[in-house]
C-alpha cells in the first residue's frame, strides 16, 4: 500500500508545485538604480546630441528625483550590449533594437514620441528622375540603409514585399546597404544607386542644416506608417519607478513653456504610452529575417 | 493456513475498492487543480475585460465627445447657447457625456486598484474641472479663449494616453492569460500522464494481487481435493476394517466351537485309522480358517496387544535368515540401518509379520530379479507434511523403508492395495491380506505408511512408527515345557451369548476340575454373581447383546466383589473397545479363537495371582 500513497503524494506535490510555479514564474528580483542611465543611439555628433538631450535630463532629474546620466552608444549593437549588461537602465531603441532586446533581455517598452507611433520610410530618387513608381526601377540599382535599421531596411523590405510585391534581390540589379541614412542620401545624389530608402527625420535634418538642398531629391513613395523608436526599460526595474518615469514622460505638455524646449529638441509634440503589441508586426518581420534567432544575440 | 488469511474474495474486493478509490481521488485532484486554475484565469480575464471596457468604451467615447467640442469650436459654432441656437451640437450635453464616461471608467479602476493610472487620472480630473470652469466663463463671453482651447487639448491628450495605456495593459493581461493557459496545459498534461502511469501501476498491482488470490484459491482447491481423497481413502479403510472385524468376530466364534469340539473329541476317545484322518483334515482346515481370521483381525484390530519398546534394527536382523529364505537368488538384498535408531512402541510379532509381508511383496514385484533395500532412520514429520497427509500426526518417528526395483504400482491400484482380499497376484499365490495386515499394524501402532511407486522403476514403502519414550526390554519368551494342562477346583462363571462356546468352555473347564457356572448375557451373570458369592473368576466374552458388554459386566462385578478375578475373551471389534475406557481389563484378554490349552494356562495364571 505504501507505494500507492507515495504516488498520490507525488501527484499532489506535482499539481500544487506546478501551479504555484505558474503563478510565481518570471518574478525575478526587482532592482532600483541609484543613478538612472539613459542610453541613446548616435544620431548626431556627441556634443550636439548631449545638448539636445540636456533639457530632458534636467526635467527627469527634477521630476523623478534621481540623478540621470546620458550614455551615448557607438552603434545599434553597442546599445544592445550596454542594455544587456545593465549599464543603461533606460534606452531609446530603434524598432528592431527593441524587438531584439525584448526577445533576448526581457526589455519592456515604456513610452514613445507621437511621431514614433506613425513612423514612415521614404523611397527617394534624384529630382531629375522621371520614374513614377517602384515598378519603374526593375533592373536598376537600389540601396537600403543599415542592415539593422528598422526604417532603413526592415520595414521598407517588408512593405516592398507586401505592397509592391518586390523581392529586392530579384527585382533590382544590385542591392546595397549604406552604413547610415545620410550615406544613402549621398549615394543617390552621387548616382551610385538609382533608388534609396531613408529615415525622413534624417532627411529633414539634412535639409535643415544645409547638407541637402530641398530640391536635390524627390520622394517617390512613402511607406504605410509603423511604430519605430521607443524608450525602453528593464522589466525588472522597480515598478513604481517605471510608472513614475512613464508618467513623467506623458506629462510633457507642448503648451507649457518649460516643456516646449524639451519636446522641440526631441522633435515631437507629446509622448504616448508604448506597448509590446505596437511592435508585433516588426517582431514577426524580424523573426522571418532570422534576426531574432539566438545567433543574432 | 489458508483459513487464517483473508479469503480471496476479500482480497479481490479490497483491490477493486483500492482502484476505484484511487481513481476517484485522482479525479478529485485533477478537478480541484482544474477549477483552481480556471478561477485564476477567469480573474485575469475579468481584469483584462475591465481594461478593455475602460479604454474602448469609456475613454474612447469621452475622447470622441471632446473631439466634437473641439471641432465645434474650430468651426466657429457658438459654444454657448441653447439647442435652438445650435441645433447641430450641444456642448453642455457633450461635457455631461464626457464626465459620465470618465466617472464610469474611474469606477472600473477601483476594482483593481493597481495604482499605475492614478497620476494620469488625477491629471485628467484636474483638466476636466478646468474645462468645466472655462466652459462657464465662455458662456458669458461667447468666445472661446486660447486657455480654454489649450485645456481642451490637454484633456484630449490625457484621454488618448489613457486609452492607449488601458489597451496596453489589456494586451499585457492577455499575454499573461495566454502564458497561464499554456502553463496550465503543460501541467495538466504532465499531471494526466502521471495519473495515467499511476493508474496503470495501481491497476497492474491490483490485477496482480487478484491473480495471486485466484492462483492461491486454485492451489487451495487442488490441495483440498487431494486431502479429501486421502481422507476418503482412510475412511474407506476404516469402514473395511470395521466390516472385516465384525465378520471375523462371528467367524471366530464359529471356529471356536469347531476347534473346541475337536479338542473335546480328542479328549473323549483316541481316534484311529480313517476317523483320525478325517479329524486331522478337519483340524488342519479349522487351523487354516483360524489363521485367515487371525490375519483379518490383525488388519482390523485397533489396539495392539503386547506392546513393547522395540529396536527395529534388531527385528530386521532377527529376520535375516527368513528374508534370505524368502527372497530368490536373483534378488540382491541390501540393508542400510541407522545406528542410534530410536525405539518404537509396537508389537514385535506384528512388526515381523509386516516386514515379511513387505519383503514378500517386493520379491513378487521383482520376478526377473532386482535389488531390495531395507533402510531405517530417525525421522521427524512436521506439520507441513501432516497437512498434506491427514492420517499422519506430527512428531518423531522411526522410519522403515522397503524399496524394490520391480514393476511398480499404478496410480489406480495405489488406492486399493491396502484393502483386504485385494490382490494382483495370480490365483492361489496370495491371499490379499498381506498389505491389509501391514496397514492394520501401522494403524494400531499409531504410525503412518507412505507409498512411492513408479511403474517400471520400483516401489518404496515408508513405514513411520512413533518414537518410544521407554527403554527396550528384551522379553525372554517363556518356553511352555509342561505338556500337562494346569488344573484347579475354583468356581468359574462363564458368560457368552453363543451357547456353543459356553458349552465348550464349560466342558473343558470341568474336565480340568473347575466348578463351572454359566450365563448367556451380562444381566444373568450379575444375578449369578449375586447368588453365588463363592465365584472366584469371571470368564466373559466382550461383545454381547443385552445392553451390557464384557467390560461393563467386569466393572460391575469387580465393584460388587473386589476379590473376583476377570478374564475376557474377544475377537477384536473396534466399537466395543472404543466405547469404553476400562483399559485395566485389557491385559486379561484372551484372543478368540482360543485353544483349550491357552484357556487353561490363562485361567490358572490369573487365579494364582494374589
Amino acid at each position: 500500500m505504501k507505494s500507492i500513497w507515495l504516488i498520490v503524494l507525488l501527484v499532489i506535490t506535482l499539481a500544487v508545485g506546478g501551479a504555484y510555479l505558474t503563478n510565481q514564474s518570471m518574478q525575478e528580483s526587482v532592482y532600483t538604480p541609484l543613478i538612472l542611465h539613459l542610453g541613446v543611439l548616435p544620431d548626431q555628433d556627441d556634443e550636439s546630441l548631449r545638448a539636445r538631450y540636456s533639457p530632458l535630463l534636467d526635467y527627469l532629474t527634477e521630476e523623478v528625483g534621481l540623478e540621470v546620466e546620458l550614455v551615448v552608444a557607438s552603434d545599434y549593437s553597442h546599445l544592445r550590449h550596454l542594455f544587456k549588461n545593465k549599464e543603461v537602465d533606460m534606452a531609446r531603441f530603434g524598432g528592431l533594437g527593441f524587438v531584439q532586446a525584448n526577445t533576448f533581455y526581457d526589455a519592456e517598452p515604456l513610452v514613445m514620441r507621437d511621431i514614433d507611433t506613425r513612423f514612415v520610410s521614404w523611397f527617394l530618387v534624384r529630382a531629375n528622375s522621371d520614374a513614377q513608381n517602384i515598378a519603374d526601377f526593375k533592373g536598376k540599382t537600389f540601396s537600403f540603409g543599415s542592415q539593422l535599421s528598422t526604417s532603413g531596411h526592415i520595414m521598407p523590405r517588408y512593405f516592398l514585399r507586401t505592397n509592391q510585391h518586390v523581392v529586392p534581390e530579384e527585382f533590382f540589379s544590385r542591392v546595397d546597404y549604406a552604413a547610415a541614412h545620410d550615406k544613402t542620401v549621398y549615394s543617390i545624389l552621387n548616382n551610385e544607386v538609382d533608388l534609396g530608402v531613408v529615415n525622413p527625420v534624417i532627411v529633414k535634418a539634412m535639409i535643415e542644416d544645409g547638407r541637402l538642398k530641398e530640391d536635390g531629391l524627390r520622394l517617390l513613395w512613402e511607406t504605410p506608417p509603423y511604430p519605430d523608436y521607443v524608450w525602453t526599460v528593464h522589466s525588472t526595474l522597480n515598478g513604481e519607478l517605471k510608472t513614475k518615469l512613464r508618467n513623467t514622460f506623458l506629462a510633457l505638455d507642448i503648451l507649457q513653456a518649460k516643456h516646449k524646449n524639451i519636446l522641440n529638441n526631441l522633435g515631437c509634440t507629446e509622448f504616448l504610452p508604448a506597448g509590446v503589441h505596437d511592435f508585433k508586426l516588426l517582431q514577426e518581420v524580424a523573426a522571418s529575417l532570422g534576426l531574432l534567432d539566438s545567433s543574432a544575440q | 493456513m489458508l483459513d487464517q488469511k483473508d479469503s480471496w474474495i476479500t482480497v479481490i474486493r479490497r483491490q477493486v475498492y483500492n482502484m476505484i478509490g484511487l481513481v476517484i481521488l485522482f479525479i478529485f485532484i485533477g478537478a480541484g487543480f482544474f477549477s483552481w486554475q480556471n478561477s485564476v484565469l477567469s480573474g485575469l480575464q475579468e481584469h483584462a475585460n475591465e481594461y478593455h471596457l475602460a479604454s474602448t468604451t469609456h475613454y474612447l467615447k469621452a475622447s470622441d465627445e471632446l473631439q466634437n467640442i473641439l471641432i465645434a469650436l474650430l468651426s466657429g459654432t457658438p459654444v454657448s447657447g441653447s439647442t435652438l441656437e445650435s441645433p447641430r451640437f450641444n456642448n453642455q450635453s457633450a461635457m455631461y457625456i464626457i464626465q459620465q464616461e470618465v466617472n464610469a471608467a474611474h469606477k472600473l479602476q477601483t476594482t483593481y486598484a493597481d495604482g499605475q493610472f492614478d497620476a494620469l487620472l488625477n491629471m485628467l480630473d484636474t483638466s476636466l474641472v478646468d474645462v468645466v470652469t472655462f466652459m462657464g466663463a465662455v458662456q458669458q463671453s461667447s468666445t472661446a479663449s486660447e486657455q480654454f482651447k489649450n485645456e481642451l487639448a490637454r484633456t484630449q491628450k490625457s484621454l488618448s494616453q489613457l486609452v492607449r495605456l488601458h489597451s496596453i495593459a489589456r494586451e499585457g493581461m492577455m499575454d499573461k492569460i495566454h502564458s497561464h493557459k499554456n502553463r496550465k496545459n503543460i501541467i495538466l498534461f504532465v499531471l494526466s500522464i502521471t495519473l495515467l502511469v499511476a493508474a496503470i501501476f495501481i491497476t497492474r498491482r491490483g490485477l496482480g494481487a487478484i491473480q495471486a488470490a485466484i492462483d492461491e484459491r486454485v492451489a487451495y482447491e487442488e490441495e483440498r481435493k487431494s486431502i479429501e481423497k486421502q481422507l476418503r481413502q482412510s475412511q474407506k479403510m476404516d469402514a473395511i476394517g470395521q466390516l472385516t472385524g465384525g465378520i471375523a468376530h462371528d467367524f471366530n466364534n464359529i471356529l471356536g466351537i469347531i476347534i473346541g469340539n475337536l479338542d473335546l473329541l480328542k479328549f473323549s476317545f483316541s481316534a484311529e485309522g480313517k476317523v483320525l484322518q478325517y479329524l486331522t483334515a478337519i483340524e488342519t482346515a479349522a487351523d487354516r480358517a483360524a489363521n485367515v481370521t487371525k490375519q483379518l483381525l490383525v488388519f482390523s484390530r485397533q489396539q495392539a496387544a503386547d506392546v513393547a519398546a522395540v529396536d527395529i534394527n534388531r527385528a530386521i536382523s532377527s529376520m535375516d535368515i527368513l528374508t534370505t529364505l524368502t527372497v530368490s537368488p536373483q534378488i540382491e538384498v541390501s540393508e542400510n540401518l541407522a545406528t542410534d535408531l530410536w525405539l518404537t512402541d509396537i508389537n514385535f510379532g506384528d512388526l515381523q509379520d509386516a516386514l515379511l509381508n513387505l519383503v514378500i511383496n517386493a520379491r513378487d514385484a521383482m520376478s526377473a530379479g532386482g535389488r531390495l533395500t531395507i533402510e531405517t532412520r530417525n525421522a521427524t514429520l512436521d506439520s507441513a507434511y501432516c497437512s498434506q497427509h491427514p492420517t499422519a500426526q506430527p512428531g518423531e518417528y522411526v522410519q522403515l523403508s522397503i524399496s524394490d526395483t520391480g514393476t511398480g504400482i499404478s496410480v489406480d491400484l495405489q488406492e486399493r492395495i491396502f484393502e483386504p482380499f485385494f490382490t494382483t497376484k495370480a490365483e492361489g499365490k496370495g491371499t490379499g491380506l498381506g498389505l491389509a495386515m501391514v496397514f492394520g499394524f501401522i494403524e494400531r501402532s499409531k504410525g503412518h505408511i507412505k507409498l512411492y511407486s513408479e511403474q517400471g522403476i520400483g516401489t518404496t514403502f515408508h513405514v513411520y512408527l512413533p518414537r518410544s519414550k521407554m527403554k527396550e526390554e528384551v522379553k525372554v519368551s517363556s518356553e511352555q515345557g509342561a505338556k500337562a494342562l494346569p488344573t484347579g477346583n475354583e468356581t468359574i462363571l462363564v458368560v457368552d451369548d453363543e451357547p456353543g462356546l459356553v458349552a465348550i468352555a464349560q466342558e473343558s473347564l470341568q474336565l480340568l476340575g473347575y466348578h463351572v457356572l454359566t450365563a448367556s448375557d451380562g444381566n444373568q451373570a450379575m444375578e449369578q454373581l449375586a447368588a453365588e458369592p463363592s465365584i472366584d473368576l469371571l470368564f466373559s466374552d466382550v461383545v454381547m447383546p443385552g445392553g451390557m458388554n464384557g467390560y461393563q459386566l467386569a466393572e460391575g462385578a469387580v465393584e460388587a466383589m473386589p476379590e473376583l478375578k476377570v478374564l475376557l475373551a474377544s475377537g477384536y471389534t473396534k466399537k466395543a473397545i472404543s466405547q469404553n475406557g476400562q483399559a485395566r481389563f485389557d491385559a486379561n484378554l484372551l484372543n478368540k479363537p482360543y485353544t483349550q490349552s491357552e484357556l487353561a494356562l490363562q485361567i490358572r495364571s490369573l487365579l494364582d495371582q494374589s
